[in-house]
């Protein structure tokens, strides 16, 4: 197989999981649209440098968020202070004796059944809302599925700071969603 | 089976649901969270929570047909021809 047909084969069947990627990322499809055909260009010149029949899709996710990341350095300065607090949390590792969730939402609902209640947009526009290092984790193991052993390559960081912040980022997206939730009318605290 | 505590369990929940664990470590967890009548919601909590966001995940948009042939174009101007699936 040459190398126009193995890109075929192992990188383009990932273009949707590749957008979904780059429309958490952004948060905005104009963006996205623009990021996927960088990362497929990129891809695609520096195909040799792929390992044939190894996770094509972390690969290209890995291109994808250096060339946001690269960007964004470029456009603007944004949001240190929400970068420094999740880069702190990161090096406490992972909590031992803390409960692995948002306590209020809990008590209110110890099943979570109130999750089931609110639309894809809500939880969704929650994560977008989330510090970037937590959403990062948060997008590539709860929406796309990969491994910790992947995220920490992808990201570049070790496994146990992939726990962590999938630990903290979960329970703060948990919160999100509780107020989400409480503020759309789906949870009444009053009644309680 | 090792037995493991409340803490021990609850540090290692994500875990659980995320099958990181390995089969021993598994086991334990799903053991206790059987028998532990304060651990047990936690784990009901937190997969409801998971199950929403794999939902929230499924229901994403896919790539925009405009864009899928946009890259085609681009790569064909790279040297690879167009595809047929």
């Amino acid at each position: 197989m040459d190398r126009n047909e193995s890109f075929q084969e192992e990188a383009l069947p990932h273009l949707d999981a590749v957008y979904r990627f780059a429309l958490r990322l952004t948060g905005s499809a104009a963006d996205a649209e623009d990021l996927v055909q960088e990362t497929f260009l990129r891809a695609f010149r520096a195909w040799d440098q792929y390992t044939p029949g190894t996770r094509a899709k972390s690969w290209l996710f890995t291109i994808c968020r250096n060339v946001f990341l690269r960007q964004r350095k470029r456009d603007r300065r944004r949001e240190e202070t929400v970068r420094d607090a999740a880069a702190e949390v990161d090096t406490k590792g992972l909590p031992t004796g803390e409960i692995p969730v948002f306590t209020t939402a809990y008590q209110y609902d110890p099943e979570g059944q109130f999750f089931a209640g609110i639309v894809d947009g809500g939880i969704l526009g929650a994560i977008d809302r989330l510090p970037d290092d937590f959403r990062d984790t948060v997008v590539l193991s709860d929406l796309e599925g990969l491994a910790y052993a992947e995220i920490a390559e992808l990201l570049d960081i070790p496994v146990g700071t992939v726990k962590s912040r999938l630990f903290r980022g979960r329970r703060l997206l948990q919160q999100m969603l509780y107020e989400y939730a409480t503020e759309t009318g789906y949870v009444h605290t009053k009644t309680r | 089976m090792t037995r493991i505590d409340c803490i021990d369990a609850l540090s290692k929940l994500y875990e659980y649901l995320d099958g990181e664990l390995p089969n021993d470590d598994s086991d334990a967890v799903k053991h206790h969270m059987e028998v532990c009548q304060g651990c047990y919601p936690f784990l009901r909590f937190c997969s409801s929570f998971q199950d929403a966001l794999h939902r929230a995940g499924h229901g994403q948009a896919a790539a925009p047909p405009a864009l899928r042939s946009r890259i085609a174009d681009l790569l064909r101007a790279e040297g690879i021809p167009p595809t047929h699936h």
